[in-house]
């Protein structure tokens, strides 16, 4: 994916003689670069829009999860009794569950829930179970997001090599692109094609790389850390992977399923009193009711990057160890910080916005970056129309399924794994073989907003009043105003051959 | 400090941020003369924006936060003051570029059996070579033991990413074959000769 400028249309205003503080780049090893940065691109480029654009809206996981459950109870506080009583209910339902997480009510999800497994339980105020809020579609886009809906550990390597290829790109196109600094702001969307496309790619890049990089790291480190483990354990431990990450996960402490009492939550949770840099979130519990019992909190340090401080409890609710994510080395803190970087969970909805904004740049980038090679070979006379119509078809029919199988599933719950990618398939087919590019992009334009308005109406008809009112209000919202922003409305602009 | 003083820092941080970007594109977008104090002055602000944030926000979310307003308003920048319409006549002011740019050499993958090769090369290959460095890393790096896992678990992915650019950029099929086997060739010694 060459994003150079094409020499023919740059605009020379640059002053002669100008002292550059940049070192010179020898021109053989740009291009070279640049050949690695275009044939990896275009090997890894639909698995990273994909991702790109499930991350992007993941990262909105909370509020789409409250929007498509808006009936099930919230709570801004949760008491230490209700989360005791919640507790005993949900163990006394699941006896066989093994782990229940506990998430108690934080500003972006006001829900005293228990994971069990796949299914999401919700208490009211008093802890009781009132209902089941699994919510299917976020559940959907989050293994979309972290596996791509293949076998788990399998997709999560993928998506893990998709992490590093993006590394590779970000990093390559930067060493081939030496000015890419210099003319960080120069933004001509009305030149030639390629220039055009050239300047959206290389101006998101810049100024987005930080945040790029990062989420791009983290997310290859996320990916094949279980690769990696394995390797390391068959190599030290005999494959005990337990053993391996006892440095950072603390030890695993042996099954023993002689009967002992419940763990007393309200005095586990009243150790957090007079505590403000403490906020506890979430509360894992293993083989409750054993002897090898093991009650963990994880409590959120509102001016930390890391996710979490863990804290291991007795059963009177005495605390007895601290994992030291927050202060106990370098390693276990940049550990703990890489989720909260990744997934943007460290400020609040603002910088959730943030992230959600650097995330569809990081979208338009990976899909800018094909469109400069495709424009390139148009330009020199060799199109590869099919892999024109192909391109828009993922890049506008990934989010028309995306937003259909959200619709689908609110109206008639028909599990969105079938509704997203079975009409991709038949999109990119049907590209393949009939009309051209320009046909699709702007054919899927309209239905990605005119789908995502039938979401909207489909959750209003689904939840009435619901819907109009906090969270679900906003979503709504946002989606009304991405189906706006979609629609071709724009007569494209008469560009000049490159 | 004050909760108050805090808030305040917090947004005089975000002022220097939006005063630094705004720097950086007085320099960079249309000023053809020499601009280094502009260029020092807009990073120098954007440096003092992550500490101003760090009472409020905390030190490593600070500077995770600031990157991010820097981001966030650098392209907003750009998209207000990019060239959305034909220039038409003498009313078209000049968008600074650096004229010219290279086109990519030809790659590897000129043929099907060398792109399948390439393929291979860039995936399998090169993560096998990412992992084993992996290994030697957790096994090798100096600290403590969760220092070490880390480290293997970032430098990992970097290895694998520099080694997938370089497989779709060699046009040497045999010596990117031959260096990405004798490096974990070598990986896997060191695990073999691993402290104990």
């Amino acid at each position: 994916m060459d994003a150079a400028t094409p020499p023919e249309t740059a605009e020379k205003t640059e002053p002669v003689n100008r002292p550059s503080i940049w070192p010179k780049v020898p021109p053989a090893f740009v291009r070279t670069v640049l050949s690695g940065h275009s044939g990896l691109g275009l090997v890894a480029a639909a698995l990273i829009y994909i991702v790109c654009l499930s991350g992007t809206v993941a990262v909105f996981l909370n509020e789409l999860k409250l929007w498509e459950e808006p009936a099930a109870p919230t709570q801004t506080v949760a008491s230490p009794q209700a989360v005791q009583a919640f507790a005993e209910a949900i163990t006394k339902a699941h006896p066989k569950a093994g782990v229940v997480y506990m998430g108690l009510p934080t500003p972006d999800m006001p829900r005293l829930h228990a994971f069990v497994g796949e299914q999401v339980f919700v208490a009211d105020a008093q802890g009781r179970i009132a209902g089941e809020a699994s919510a299917p579609w976020a559940h959907f886009l989050e293994h979309l997001h972290i596996y791509l809906h293949l076998p788990e550990t399998i997709g999560l390597i993928v998506v893990g090599l998709v992490g590093a290829a993006l590394t590779g790109l970000i990093v390559s196109g930067f060493l081939a692109h030496p000015k890419i600094f210099r003319d960080a702001f120069a933004f001509r969307w009305a030149g030639a094609k390629r220039l055009s496309q050239a300047d959206l790619h290389n101006r998101l890049s810049v100024w987005g790389a930080p945040f790029h990089l990062v989420v791009a790291w983290t997310g290859a480190y996320i990916g094949l850390a279980t690769l990696l483990l394995f390797a390391v354990a068959g190599v030290t431990t005999k494959g005990d992977i337990a053993k391996v990450t006892a440095p950072i996960y603390g030890e695993v402490p042996r099954a023993d399923p002689t009967p002992a009492p419940f763990p007393d939550l309200v005095a586990t949770l009243a150790w957090f009193d007079g505590k403000p840099d403490l906020k506890p979130t979430l509360i894992s519990l293993t083989a409750l009711g054993t002897r090898g019992q093991l009650v963990e909190v994880n409590a959120l340090m509102p001016k930390r990057l890391i996710y979490a401080e863990r804290y291991t409890f007795d059963v009177q609710g005495r605390m007895t160890r601290k994992l030291g994510l927050s202060d106990d080395g370098l390693g276990k803190q940049v550990f703990a910080s890489s989720y909260p970087l990744h997934f943007g969970s460290f400020g609040g909805l603002p910088v959730k916005i943030a992230y959600g904004l650097l995330g569809a740049a990081l979208c338009v980038v990976t899909s800018s970056g094909v469109t400069i090679w495709l424009t390139r070979r148009r330009d020199r006379g060799r199109p590869a129309e099919r892999l024109e119509k192909a391109w828009a078809a993922i890049v506008w029919g990934s989010t028309a399924t995306l937003a259909l199988s959200a619709a689908l599933q609110l109206a008639l719950k028909v599990p969105p794994v079938w509704t997203f990618w079975a009409p991709l398939a038949v999109l990119v087919a049907a590209a393949v073989a009939v009309k051209d590019a320009r046909f699709w992009i702007v054919s899927l334009r309209i239905a990605t907003s005119a789908i995502l308005a039938a979401v909207v109406v489909v959750q209003a008809v689904k939840f009435g009043g619901l819907a109009f009112g906090g969270v679900s209000l906003g979503v709504n919202l946002t989606l009304l105003a991405l189906a706006a922003v979609i629609a071709p409305w724009r007569k494209p602009l008469a560009r000049a051959a490159a | 400090m004050t909760p108050t003083l805090q808030i305040a820092l917090a947004w005089t941080a975000t002022l220097a941020v939006a005063v630094g970007v705004w720097l950086l594109w007085l320099a960079w977008k249309r000023n053809p003369k020499p601009r280094g104090g502009l260029i020092a002055g807009g990073w120098a602000l954007l440096v003092v924006a992550a500490a101003l944030l760090g009472p409020w926000a905390g030190g490593d979310r600070g500077v995770a936060i600031s990157t991010l307003l820097v981001a966030v308003a650098a392209t907003v920048l750009i998209v207000v003051s990019g060239r959305w319409t034909l220039p038409h006549g003498k009313k078209a002011k000049p968008i600074r570029a650096t004229a010219g740019g290279a086109d990519p050499a030809t790659g590897p993958a000129t043929t099907w059996p060398r792109t399948v090769a390439t393929v291979l090369l860039a995936l399998p290959v090169s993560t096998a070579a990412g992992v084993a460095s992996g290994v030697a890393m957790a096994l090798w790096t100096p600290g403590a033991p969760a220092d070490k896992l880390v480290t293997a678990a970032f430098g990992a992915p970097l290895v694998l990413a520099g080694a997938m650019v370089w497989t779709c950029a060699d046009r040497k099929l045999l010596r990117t074959t031959a260096i990405l086997v004798a490096f974990t060739a070598v990986c896997a010694l060191a695990v073999v000769l691993r402290p104990h």
